[in-house]
């Protein structure tokens, strides 16, 4: 087709008669969807919200504050644990944000909470995604509560004059391809890996590879709705040549006889075998997927422990392969589960872990005057 | 009543307030709902 006036130069098709761009390699065939609700679980809102608890003398509170989501579990057992050990805990969650009563002190280390006056001594943002925030996307207003959000939160997870667990102004730069370079520094074995738009022409270590997300595994378009994005085998058929839209990561295949989580709490390390035939089973098939406790050999602790206080992380898992006895890294999930493990393999060695590392920790910050 | 002795209700299932007790069934019903889902 040519134009009068324009040579011979092909006019692009309109847009209706392009054909269709397939979706990303990573949303092909991909139906995971979780619908996350914003309802309280947590037990010291409840019963501090229905008056139950000895309300005090009015005196600032010191208490660990968590940034979550509602359905944080980890958090919601935490926060009874601590409640056991009589350590008050306060919440605010992404997805309960909006409207969220709260003024915070910037010359005292002091927080009111709805009608409560708190001391932080201990913050631990996770899943603190502001995407999760219940606001209409692609408003003005809804744009305007993300940004607020998303600054303060960042500060609330920032001061220097609270403690925190996963500090992000060392964690918030950790991304997958920040921990490979770092754990291969560290002595540990990492797969070859490229990120790339063209996963199609990109084999690293020339035979099979897997596709995995730069980002997050789980996406939220919109408020309480998770699609998952999870690793998977790369296929030449149905990458072709066509450019993603974003870059991937695309990793070399390494065989492996079984696969380890290894979970850092405080200078701890507890660990799962994770047997599985395919890395989504993960999520979208966690009955097919046998975790069995096991110990740590001391070599592999001591090198997961360096790199953990050299990201300055107490509290989070790794996931490496065994391959030929040796151990490769795969990544470091500062946000971690650690319940869907212990739901398998009915162990509860980590949940115990955090508790007490938290109380520990909290009596520690108390002791040394922070409360006061 | 004190954090402590309220937690211990809930862990020993002998809650008697019907706000808390609802908030505790609740809570077990999401316990297995989110067992089998992995956030990282």
């Amino acid at each position: 087709m040519t134009v009068s006036g324009w040579g011979n130069e092909t006019v692009p098709p309109p847009e209706a008669v392009k054909p269709a761009k397939p979706p990303p390699l990573l949303l092909q065939g991909q139906d995971y969807l979780f619908r996350s609700q914003p309802k309280c679980l947590d037990f010291q809102e409840q019963v501090h919200r229905l008056g139950m608890v000895d309300e005090g003398d009015g005196s600032p509170v010191p208490c660990v504050l968590v940034l979550a989501r509602a359905a944080d579990m980890e958090m919601n057992e935490l926060s009874i644990a601590l409640a056991e050990r009589g350590i008050r805990m306060a919440r605010i969650d992404a997805d309960r944000s909006v409207d969220l009563p709260l003024t915070v002190y910037t010359d005292q280390p002091l927080l009111e909470l709805d009608r409560w006056l708190l001391r932080p001594l201990l913050v631990w943002r996770r899943h603190f995604e502001l995407s999760a925030l219940p606001l209409e996307p692609g408003t003005l207003a809804g744009a305007y509560a993300v940004d607020q959000w998303s600054a303060v939160a960042d500060w609330l997870s920032s001061r220097g004059d609270w403690a925190h667990v996963n500090p992000s102004r060392n964690t918030s730069h950790l991304n997958r391809l920040t921990q490979l370079a770092d754990a291969a520094a560290f002595g540990l074995r990492v797969p070859r890996t490229t990120v790339t738009t063209r996963p199609g022409r990109t084999r690293p270590g020339g035979g099979r590879c897997i596709v995995k997300t730069s980002g997050r595994h789980l996406l939220e378009p919109r408020p309480g709705m998770q699609h998952g994005l999870f690793p998977r085998p790369l296929e030449t058929s149905r990458s072709g040549d066509v450019p993603e839209s974003a870059p991937v990561i695309v990793q070399e295949y390494v065989p492996s006889e079984t696969e380890l989580r290894v979970f850092v709490v405080g200078e701890r390390c507890l660990a799962f075998q994770v047997d599985k035939l395919d890395p989504a089973q993960l999520w979208v098939d966690p009955e097919a997927v046998r975790v069995t406790p096991v110990d740590v050999p001391t070599a592999l602790t001591d090198r997961l422990l360096a790199l953990a206080r050299h990201w300055r992380l107490q509290v989070a898992a790794f996931d490496l392969l065994v391959s030929g006895g040796d151990h490769v890294f795969l990544e470091v999930n500062v946000n971690c589960d650690w319940r869907w493990f212990e739901h398998r393999a009915e162990d509860s060695r980590v949940s115990d872990a955090v508790h007490d590392w938290v109380a520990a920790r909290f009596k520690e910050l108390l002791g040394a005057g922070k409360g006061r | 009543m004190s954090l402590e002795e309220l937690a211990a209700q809930l862990r020993r299932g002998e809650i008697e307030d019907r706000a808390l007790a609802e908030y505790s069934a609740e809570y077990a019903t999401a316990e297995k709902r989110f067992c089998s889902k992995k956030d990282d």
